[in-house]
């Protein structure tokens, strides 16, 4: 191996603070299981509108943000908080900055956000903006939390050991900036009152809905995406013990991206008032972003190039490695939707939903399970997970769950699209709306029970992760010394 | 006679797009250079140099 990159190798390790790393593997190990548990719910509300159960609060329109946000920005959010924490410390030789006051602050400060956005959205209390719909005044106080995120990530790389900055950490220090200018641009609103929850938006008609697309689009981007190819090259380098495939690529990929994807937005508008030329510079450069994507899926699966056969035996590389893959899917389908001629078909149908779900139960939540697999034994100085079994259970029935979730939800969505576009001889529209309703019926059903394998899968990950922190090993698994090769060799 | 910066900058302001271009090809370059090579390639071990396995070390009994 070359030389070693640290100055401070070798010497005294620096005071890591984990504590709130550990808090908020917890946190996102929770939210991931409130949030396909309620994502299970209104899937099978959708197909059995009586689950509705006649309430406003459990209907569908005020559970549905409660799952977006509880996926996104609880479970994501936490995941993101977790690994930035740990991998900034780890990378840059040094504890955090602000001390263990301010960490707690941000672990209490987030949680906070997560339970009056909730609340909020079941009071009906929403700006109804997609994945920003929380009100002003939780707005403001997401602002803070996220300032303190800011100073804490980025003081602890002024302070950093290590000279050279680790390719994770721009990516996570990128979503870090981009999603504060974003929260503060598109909430930019006006309260009705001071003790009112009521706001109106800045921004009137189309120019509010470009920049909600601005705003909903790198959020995909930002959150989504910069935030976790930050938990990509950590920590699928770390689970495979070899270096990233090419450092030289992770650099054009983190510029590629940070230049292209802050375009793309407006094809969330396509045959909307917004104007043409806003429409087609979006679709260009959505099709221009098959590029960082695709570079940074090989950058991600060559790593285990030469060591594919650890594919085989240990299944929390093979989340990591599979993760990378549907990063790679999801990021093709995309681009190919934004294209106006399949947008015309796609949009406003359930294609739509199974794109999203391919990246965020594909890519989102396979590379934070992977990610959480290799902290969990880390952070509370466990040997090994209690059972590389089970792990192998949650992969293949969280798996197999999306597999039935993203095919069903194609067949339904270009099956909508066709018909809602289906004319008879006589030039009148062939299908009622009710009717394509009732086609999407089994669809519906199989999307729910794919919902349903990916929570027991996330149920069976709580037990393999609650028996490691115990302390305890699944009799008859023996001590794999091999499950993670010495870093150093 | 003084360069009209103002004027300057909105000329050249109408050519962001190839500024930024230029500056993307800049940083592929950097990237790219040969003689960067062994320097990048030292840097993508990085994170392989600390050993985060605690449990793992010899002074907690391996």
């Amino acid at each position: 191996m070359a030389a070693p990159a640290s100055a401070s190798a070798g010497t005294s390790t620096p005071d890591y603070d984990f504590d709130v790393v550990k808090l908020f593997t917890i946190a996102a190990t929770f939210w991931g299981v409130a949030a396909f548990l309620v994502g299970v719910v209104i899937a099978f509300q959708l197909a059995f509108p009586v689950l509705n159960l006649d309430l406003e609060w459990t209907s569908f329109g005020r559970l549905r943000p409660l799952h977006t946000s509880a996926a996104v920005f609880a479970f994501g959010g936490n995941a993101l908080f977790a690994t930035s924490l740990y991998v900034v410390q780890r990378t840059s030789r040094a504890s955090l900055f602000g001390g263990r006051d301010l960490a707690l602050f941000l672990f209490w400060g987030y949680q906070a956000f997560i339970v009056m956005a909730g609340v909020g959205y079941l009071f009906g209390i929403t700006q109804s903006k997609e994945y920003a719909e929380p009100e002003w005044f939780v707005d403001l106080w997401l602002t803070i939390v996220w300032v303190v995120y800011l100073i804490v990530f980025a003081g602890t790389l002024l302070k950093r050991e290590e000279p050279h900055i680790y390719v994770a950490n721009w990516f996570y220090l990128a979503f870090i900036i981009t999603v504060a200018m974003l929260h503060i641009g598109n909430n930019l609103s006006v309260p009705v009152s001071f003790l009112g929850a009521k706001s109106y938006p800045l921004f009137p008609g189309v120019q509010g809905a470009l920049v909600q697309w601005w705003y909903g689009h790198n959020a995909v981007g930002f959150f989504l995406t910069a935030g976790f190819l930050g938990i990509m090259y950590y920590f699928v380098p770390k689970q495979a013990g070899r270096p990233v495939y090419s450092y030289r690529l992770s650099i054009v990929h983190f510029w590629s991206l940070i230049f292209l994807y802050i375009w793309a937005g407006p094809h969330h508008l396509h045959y909307t008032a917004l104007p043409d030329w806003a429409q087609t510079l979006g679709m260009v450069f959505s099709i221009m972003l098959w590029m960082p994507s695709w570079g940074g899926m090989i950058n991600g699966l060559m790593t285990l190039s030469g060591a594919w056969d650890k594919l085989r035996t240990d299944p929390v590389l093979r989340f990591l490695v599979t993760s990378v893959a549907f990063y790679g899917m999801s990021t093709f389908e995309g681009p190919v939707m934004s294209i106006k001629a399949v947008n015309g078909l796609s949009h406003y149908t359930d294609w739509t939903i199974g794109h999203v779900h391919s990246g965020a139960l594909g890519w989102v939540a396979f590379v934070s399970f992977g990610a959480i697999y290799f902290l969990v034994p880390a952070l509370w100085r466990r040997e090994r997970l209690y059972s590389s079994l089970l792990v192998e259970v949650h992969f293949w029935i969280a798996t197999i769950g999306i597999v039935l979730y993203i095919t069903a939800m194609w067949i339904s969505g270009i099956m909508q699209g066709l018909m809602w576009r289906a004319y008879d001889s006589l030039g009148f529209l062939q299908y009622s709306f009710v009717e394509t309703v009732q086609a999407m019926f089994p669809f519906y059903v199989i999307r729910a029970l794919g919902g349903v394998c990916f929570l027991i899968g996330a149920l069976v990950m709580v037990y393999n992760l609650w028996r490691t922190v115990r302390g305890e090993v699944r009799k008859g698994e023996m001590p794999v010394a091999a499950v993670i090769p010495a870093a150093a060799e | 006679m003084d360069i009209d910066l103002e004027a300057l900058r909105s000329v050249l302001k109408q050519f962001w797009t190839v500024w930024l271009l230029a500056l993307f090809c800049g940083i592929a370059l950097y990237a790219f250079w040969p003689s960067n090579r062994a320097r990048f390639e030292r840097l993508a071990h990085l994170p392989l140099d600390d050993d985060d396995r605690p449990a793992r070390r010899p002074t907690d009994g391996r």
